[in-house]
């Protein structure tokens, strides 16, 4: 049963309670304290339901990407590197041909 | 061999200078890597003070419970006392399975609303921990790039300290007149280029 269903059910069964005789009388409101203890153990029902709306990317997926992201800079910076001894040379060489 | 050399150079200042990216963007990388880290403790916080409310949650709805089982426990005293003594003994018996029956799922309607507010508050704090992960993660997404962009500085750092030389600083002077004369020589410069593009 939802939270409402429950409470409409408790005013339903309180008002029953209020026109029996006893032992029937307390034996209906002992139903009434068991809704209320299952209406009490909803109580967070409403702000787990919030959060497990939110959607996360995969964090395995984005260890990849980050894992083929740095990999790629890697194989830039050896290309700079590679870049740079080069050049070195050639400004040597312009220095003598200027 | 020193045209070859002249033109290269001409060819190939341009376009790495124009395709470096801009210090102020280097600049907002590394700034970007700090605000994930105050966001990463803002969301630390906050899941702390949402943990903190669900737990009070928790305990007021318990003792809600426990008060509502008392009142429960209360009334079959009171029936016990008040109305089961004037029963025949026939009503008596029924009285006393139906007392029975009834603390038996008072009982157990607690178990499983207090099992359930545990499994709820679990739920909580496994999702307000993986809210957590993921924000820094998103950090280490923006640290990697910035590790790409932080890389170019050693190209930056050749063409800043080549370009003030006074040799570099005259051929740039004089690229527009000699810059037409690059196309006789141009199998050479790709050569050339294709083979630092590929830098291995």
């Amino acid at each position: 049963m939802t939270r409402k269903e429950l409470d409409n059910k408790i005013r339903e069964l309180t008002e029953t309670a209020d026109g029996l005789d006893e032992p029937d009388k307390t034996f209906k409101l002992n139903e009434v304290d068991r809704l209320k203890i299952e209406i009490e153990g909803m109580a967070l029902q409403e702000l787990r339901n919030k959060l497990e709306q939110i959607q996360l990317p995969d964090i395995e997926e984005m260890d990849e990407q980050i894992a083929a992201a740095k990999d790629a800079t890697t194989a830039h910076k050896t290309r700079v590197d590679a870049f740079n001894a080069a050049i070195e040379i050639l400004t040597a060489a312009l220095n003598i041909a200027l | 061999m020193q045209k070859a050399l002249v033109w290269l150079t001409l060819v190939l200042i341009p376009p790495l200078t124009g395709c470096s990216t801009p210090p102020e963007v280097k600049q907002l990388s590394v700034a970007q890597i700090k605000y994930f880290d105050t966001a990463i403790e803002a969301v630390r916080l906050q899941s702390e003070a949402l943990i903190i409310a669900a737990e009070r949650i928790q305990e007021q709805a318990e003792a809600r419970i426990t008060e509502t089982e008392k009142q429960s426990l209360s009334r079959f005293e009171r029936l016990a006392v008040d109305t089961i003594p004037s029963q025949t003994e026939d009503e008596r018996k029924k009285t006393a399975e139906q007392m029975l029956e009834g603390v038996v799922k008072t009982n157990q309607a607690s178990v499983n609303a207090r099992q359930r507010l545990a499994e709820d508050l679990a739920a909580i704090k496994a999702k307000t921990q993986e809210l957590e992960a993921y924000i820094a993660q998103m950090k280490e997404v923006q640290v990697a790039l910035d590790a790409y962009l932080q890389s170019e500085q050693a190209g930056e750092q050749w063409l800043r300290g080549v370009l003030k030389q006074p040799s570099v600083q005259s051929l740039l002077a004089t690229a527009n007149d000699l810059l037409p004369k690059v196309t006789e020589n141009i199998k050479t410069v790709k050569a050339l280029l294709s083979g630092l593009g590929t830098g291995r």
